[in-house]
C-alpha cells in the first residue's frame, strides 16, 4: 500500500464515524500514525483495520487551549492494543484508567477521533 | 581538550542573535587564548524560528561561519535539540583525535523571545507558520489542542504519579533543592527562597505541572572550544559517552515513563559511585525524577523515596544540578544543553563561585532532545589519566 492510499482510507473511514489502526501481518504489531511500513519488524505487509472505538485512558493532563477552555489531553490505549494521542470530551476532571469510547468531531470539514467516559 | 567557554544570557536580548553569538564566541576564545585565526572546526544546531526569528536560514553554518569570518575544515551540525550541546564537544573531540581539525567551536542558543513574540513555543512552531511539519503524522495527530511539549511532559508525570504514587510534593521538593543551589549562582535569573507550597501554590499549567517545574525560555548563547591546546583550564577528557536515539512516537512507546536516558547512560556504563556531581537535563522537573531513574541511581518506579533519602544541594551527598539548573537559570533558544554543560566546566576547574561543591573529578552530564524524549546523550567529564 503506498502512504497516500493508507491516508485516504484512513479519512474515509474517520468520515464513516469509525477509528481506522494499522496492522501488521508479519508480526501483529497494531500501530495508528500513518506509516507505509510496520515500525516493529520493517514488513511492508500491513493491512487497515478498523477498531471497534473503546478504549482506556493511558494518561491525562488538563490544560486550558487558546480560547481558554479546559481541555482534557490524553492518551488513549485503544482495546485492539494501539495508542494515540486525542482528547477526552468531559466537564469533569478525567482519571488514567476510565474507560471511554469513540465519538468522531468535524474539523474543517475532516472528521477526527475524539473520546467520552463510559457511563458506568 | 576544553580551551574555553562562554555564556552569555537574557531574558530579552534586544540587539541580534548574530551580535550575541559573537560576543559569547569572544569570550570563549579569549578565556582559551586562540585567535578567530586558528579555529578550524564548527559544531553546532538549529531549531526553527529559535535562532533570530527567521523560521530556517538556509545554509546555517554558512551563515554562522559569514557573521564570524570563520574558515573551517571542519562542520558538523546536530539536530537533538536540548541533548545537542553535549554531542557537540564529542564530536569536536573525535574530529581533533581523528586529525581532521585542531580547535573547534561549539555553538548553540539563539533568541527564544521571537518564538515566545508570536504566543507559541519552539515544538508548537506549525500552529503558527505554514510549511514547518512536527511529525510526518501532523495531519491526524496536531488537530488536537495541547501546550506542546509542557503537555507531553504532563501525560509522562500523570503516569508516573498513577503507577508509582509519585505525588506533585516530590516534583516540588526537586525544584526547591534546585533553587537551593541557584541561589549561590550569579548566572541564575531566580534567586529567591522557594518553599514546597510556593511551587504547589503557582498555577496548573497542564496537569499535575506547575508554573514552577517549568523552564522559562529566555535568548542567549554558549560556545565551548574543544582544542588540542593546553591552556590554563584543568585538562579535561571524556571519561564515558553514550547516545540513544528512539524511533517511536510517545503514545506508542512501551512504557511513556522510560526516557532514551537508559539506553545511552548504558552505553556510556560510567561507575555512578566515582561521579562527584550530577548536571541532568531540566525542562521540567519530571524530567530529571525520569533521569535520576532511567541513569541508574534508582530503580524505575522509587525516586520519590530517592528524594526523601538523599540531600541534592550543592552541599549534599548526591550534588544534582548544582548551579540550580535551567529552571533556575532559565533556558536559551528552548535548549538547556548549554546551560548543564557549562555547570559541569565550572564545576571541574573550581570556578563555581557560590555553589562549588568540594572535590570535584568527574561529573555526569545528561541532556534528553526533542519534545517527544528522542534523543538522550550521557556524557562524563573528568581529568584527563
Amino acid at each position: 500500500m503506498r502512504l497516500s492510499e493508507i491516508i485516504s482510507s484512513y479519512k474515509s473511514t474517520l468520515m464513516a464515524k469509525k477509528l481506522p489502526f494499522l496492522r501488521c501481518r508479519a508480526c501483529s504489531y497494531t500501530f495508528y500514525y500513518t506509516r507505509d511500513i510496520c515500525p516493529h519488524c520493517h514488513s511492508r505487509d500491513l493491512e487497515i483495520m478498523e477498531s471497534k472505538g473503546l478504549g482506556t485512558v493511558f494518561s491525562v493532563t488538563t490544560l486550558l487551549n487558546k480560547e481558554k477552555q479546559r481541555t482534557n489531553y490524553a492518551i488513549i490505549e485503544l482495546d485492539e492494543g494501539f495508542r494515540l494521542y486525542s482528547t477526552v470530551i468531559s466537564d469533569k476532571p478525567v482519571e488514567i484508567g476510565t474507560r471511554v469510547s469513540l465519538k468522531i468531531l468535524e474539523i474543517d470539514g475532516s472528521s477526527y477521533p475524539f473520546f467520552v467516559a463510559l457511563k458506568n | 581538550m576544553i580551551a574555553g567557554f562562554a555564556s552569555k544570557v537574557h531574558r530579552k536580548f534586544d540587539g541580534s542573535a548574530f551580535e550575541l553569538m559573537a560576543e559569547t564566541v569572544d569570550q570563549a576564545l579569549e578565556m582559551a587564548g586562540i585567535i578567530p585565526g586558528e579555529i578550524d572546526g564548527l559544531v553546532t544546531t538549529f531549531l526553527p524560528g529559535v535562532f533570530d526569528g527567521n523560521t530556517y536560514l538556509h545554509f546555517f553554518t554558512n551563515q554562522v561561519r559569514q557573521y564570524l569570518g570563520l574558515r573551517a575544515r571542519y562542520i558538523d551540525m546536530l539536530d537533538f535539540g536540548g541533548a545537542s550541546a553535549l554531542s557537540m564537544i564529542y564530536r569536536a573531540q573525535k574530529a581533533i583525535s581523528a586529525g581532521e581539525a585542531s580547535s573547534v567551536i561549539c555553538i548553540i542558543g539563539g533568541k527564544a523571545s521571537e518564538v515566545k513574540a508570536l504566543g507559541t513555543t519552539v515544538d508548537s512552531m506549525d500552529k503558527v507558520y505554514d510549511h514547518i511539519s512536527i511529525t510526518p503524522f501532523d495531519w491526524i495527530y496536531r488537530i488536537y489542542d495541547s501546550l506542546n511539549p509542557v503537555s507531553d511532559y504532563a501525560l509522562v508525570a500523570a503516569r508516573h504519579a498513577k503507577l508509582y504514587g509519585t505525588d506533585d510534593t516530590v516534583r516540588a521538593k526537586l525544584a526547591v533543592q534546585q533553587r537551593f543551589n541557584g541561589k549561590g549562582n550569579d548566572k541564575a535569573m531566580y534567586r529567591d527562597d522557594l518553599t514546597v507550597k510556593d511551587v504547589l501554590a503557582s498555577p496548573v499549567i497542564s496537569s499535575p505541572l506547575h508554573l514552577l517545574e517549568i523552564v522559562y525560555p529566555v535568548d542567549g548563547f554558549h560556545v565551548f572550544v574543544v582544542s588540542s591546546k593546553h591552556t590554563s583550564l584543568r585538562d579535561l577528557e571524556i571519561k564515558a559517552y553514550g547516545e540513544a536515539h528512539w524511533a517511536e512516537m510517545p503514545p506508542e512507546l512501551p512504557d511513556i515513563t522510560i526516557t532514551p536516558a537508559k539506553d545511552s547512560s548504558r552505553v556510556a556504563a560510567f561507575d555512578l559511585e566515582r561521579v562527584d556531581a550530577f548536571e541532568l537535563y531540566d525542562s521540567f522537573t519530571t524530567t530529571v525524577l525520569l533521569q535520576l531513574e532511567d541513569i541508574g541511581l534508582v530503580q524505575k518506579g522509587q525516586v520519590a523515596k530517592f528524594i526523601e533519602e538523599h540531600d541534592l544541594r550543592y552541599t549534599g551527598d548526591i550534588p544534582l544540578n548544582t548551579g540550580g539548573g535551567s529552571l533556575n537559570c532559565g533556558q536559551p533558544a528552548y535548549m538547556s544543553g548549554g546551560v548543564i554543560l557549562e555547570e559541569a566546566l565550572l564545576q571541574l576547574n573550581d570556578m563555581a563561585k557560590g555553589h562549588q561543591v568540594k572535590g570535584v573529578n568527574n561529573v555526569f552530564i545528561n541532556g534528553i532532545g526533542g519534545w517527544s524524549r528522542s534523543h538522550s546523550v550521557s556524557l562524563v567529564l573528568g581529568e584527563r589519566n
